[in-house]
């Protein structure tokens, strides 16, 4: 696997413009507050080692022997730390933007809106692209885990670009973890495509431990052909603002898509998570579910967008997003968003937002369980309809670790 | 055991006790009848120590301490145990672990070790039997789907394990069955001896057929006002209240 060492330069600051509060999309998250003229675009040198290769082996002691791991240094890919195995079906490749790979032109930016104004400034900005495929009938049982590990104490931005196709009735185990320290800002625009060809599976799953000042801005998009199926996770414990745009369109029948999210923030964190199910065509089966706890001053945002066109009869299509506020000053910004334009389907959506259940805590307490145990308690049981379905391989471990640490 | 004095309650600035003066002993079960709107609840949420309630006058010892002042899971690590009327369903935390952590609290209170785990299944599976509670039933989240009966029986449970020194049972048989009833009449009448109280709070006589009383006390706007033996229960079931608040309002008319 070669890597082609280019630093982007930019001469001019700011070429790029990041949405505002007066995009509709982006009123609760306004990225460009955080994209000041201060942000470098060289590649921040000034790395802890010995933090990367004690977060490497965490890493490591999480996952089962036989994962890949993908190691990326402030957006760079750094081989001496990642871990590369052969596996027969499974090829991974540095490509450039205009590479010829027939398979990569057939799907290189035609999984995303390349209107939308992270992916278009993401396509600006980078020379290569990650290029993960399965081939046809390969059901790759290892995880594939790609880290982003910002250290150092300086301020940069820098972008980062995955394909990922998974070949008829191929299977994938795909992890993305974010990690960062409190040193410096990092601020990383990335935008990650997963073709799914007919009868095949994908499953995505997304940590977000980014450092407490580090900005973090991810798209992931799906588009899924007939029989195939989609599982998404992310869970997002920490940076400064998280944006997850998770969207799936739907272009086939008998389609799976199933998105899970858990965002857990105190302090003043914000995380965003919009989604969107597209569905274009008839018997397809979606469903989310996000839960999230949000203490402090953090602003949690959902948006949930449900399509479902003319042609998409028999759609089922289901989604529930629910929240613990621990404080008067914490927000959550829900908006469920279904356009349905078929008329025999199947939707619903629902949303709640409370405390802590008050007679729950009390009946735990009169039993002898402290305030803050039973506090604790709840709110794991609360989080638990999403965490214990992260599946094993994917850092499950790790994941439930920073959970429970975040809870704390 | 139990000494309260004089204890004046209320609740957003409405007062509901008026004095309660009541003394327990230990090996006591002491019955607490009265018609609705009388205090009973405030009464054992008071004892409990629900934050709503303010406690504007007289004090509570529970061997000779203070217990007003302790917070509610102190209470409970001191021995006091409150069986609700309406116990509330809690999704997605476990029966069992709940119980463990609690008792492992209470354990901890008296200088104790944590149960180890298979020591504590085995108590669950002995004290599971008292209240015939299923054993897919103790595997669920608390109270999750328990009907009405099963609700009240995993109360005795808990207390059966947790062994508390009073408990207080709040209408205990509301919306149960003869059968039920019977059940956790049984489980209570097991689990008495002559170092622990109870305190049965009740509307209807007829479960103290079962949970025979030492003392019946009767309690009307907010004070207790005739006491008596199981036969005072009996007078009551036959005659109602009116001849009880007749007695009362007219000496205070």
């Amino acid at each position: 696997m070669t890597t082609t060492e280019k630093i982007n330069t930019d001469s001019q600051t700011m070429v790029l413009k990041y949405p505002s509060k007066k995009h509709e999309e982006y009123k609760y998250c306004d990225i460009d507050k955080f994209y000041t003229s201060d942000f470098s675009f060289e590649y921040d040198e000034s790395i802890n080692e010995k933090e990367i290769a004690a977060k490497v082996e965490n890493l490591k002691s999480n996952t089962s022997e036989n994962s890949l791991m993908l190691i990326y240094i402030n957006g760079k890919f750094s081989k001496q730390h990642s871990t590369i195995i052969d596996i027969p079906g499974l090829s991974i490749q540095n490509l450039p933007v205009n590479s010829n790979n027939i398979l990569f032109q057939n799907y290189f930016d035609k999984c995303v809106d390349t209107n939308e104004i992270l992916v278009s400034n993401n396509a600006q900005k980078i020379n290569e692209v990650l290029f993960i495929n399965a081939a046809k009938n390969a059901e790759i049982e290892n995880a594939i885990v790609v880290a982003y590990i910002n250290s150092g104490k300086n301020k940069n931005v820098y972008h980062t670009r995955t394909l990922l196709v998974a070949e008829k009735k191929s299977k994938l185990h795909f992890v993305e973890v974010f990690l960062g320290d409190d040193n410096g800002t990092k601020f990383q625009n990335n935008v990650t495509e997963i073709a799914i060809e007919k009868n095949a599976k994908v499953n995505h799953v997304k940590i977000q431990h980014s450092g407490k000042t580090d900005i973090v801005l991810n798209t992931a998009q799906a588009l899924q052909h007939s029989y195939s199926k989609y599982k998404s996770f992310v869970i997002s414990t920490q940076a400064q603002l998280i944006r997850n745009n998770t969207n799936s369109i739907l272009d086939g029948e008998f389609i799976e898509t199933f998105m899970y999210g858990l965002y857990i923030l105190n302090d003043k964190q914000i995380i965003d998570n919009h989604t969107l199910v597209d569905h274009q065509k008839p018997n397809c089966y979606s469903n989310e579910l996000y839960k999230g706890v949000i203490a402090d001053k953090g602003i949690a945002v959902f948006n949930g967008k449900i399509f479902v066109r003319q042609d998409a009869q028999k759609t089922n299509a289901y989604q529930s997003n629910r929240n613990i506020l621990m404080s008067d000053n914490a927000t959550i910004n829900t908006k469920p968003q279904l356009e349905i334009f078929a008329d025999d389907v199947k939707c619903s959506h629902g949303t709640s937002t409370g405390k802590i259940d008050e007679e729950a805590l009390f009946y735990l307490r009169s039993r002898g369980i402290s305030a803050s145990t039973a506090k604790l308690m709840m709110l794991q049981a609360f989080v638990a309809e999403v965490s214990e379905v992260l599946p094993t391989w994917a850092l499950k471990e790790f994941a439930l670790n920073l959970i429970e640490q975040k809870l704390n | 055991m139990l000494i309260i004095k004089n204890l004046t309650a209320g609740i957003e600035g409405k007062q509901i006790l008026n004095g309660i003066n009541l003394h327990v002993k230990a090996g006591e079960v002491h019955a607490i009848m009265g018609p609705n709107g009388s205090g009973k609840s405030t009464l054992s949420a008071v004892l409990a120590g629900r934050s709503e309630y303010d406690v504007t006058d007289g004090e509570v010892i529970f061997n000779n301490q203070n217990l007003l002042e302790m917070e509610p899971e102190i209470r409970a690590r001191e021995g006091v145990f409150l069986a609700f009327q309406y116990p509330v369903e809690i999704p997605g935390v476990s029966n069992i672990n709940f119980l463990k952590t609690a008792l492992n609290e209470v354990r901890a209170h008296k200088g104790l070790p944590e149960i180890p785990s298979k020591d504590f299944l085995t108590l669950i599976k002995e004290k599971q039997k008292l209240v015939e509670l299923d054993n897919k039933l103790a595997g669920r989240s608390v109270n999750e789907g328990f009907s009405g009966g099963e609700k009240k029986r995993n109360e005795i449970f808990q207390m059966a394990v947790l062994e508390p020194k009073l408990a207080i049972l709040d209408e205990t048989d509301s919306g149960l069955d003869i059968d039920a009833l019977r059940i956790v009449a049984n489980g209570v009448n097991m689990l008495r001896n002559k170092q622990n109280s109870f305190i049965v709070i009740t509307h209807y006589q007829r479960l103290l057929d079962y949970i025979v009383p030492d003392v019946v006390h009767v309690l009307y706007k907010g004070r207790i006002v005739k006491t008596g033996t199981k036969e005072l229960a009996l007078e009551l079931e036959e005659k109602g209240y009116d001849w009880i608040k007749a007695e009362v309002d007219g000496v205070n008319a």
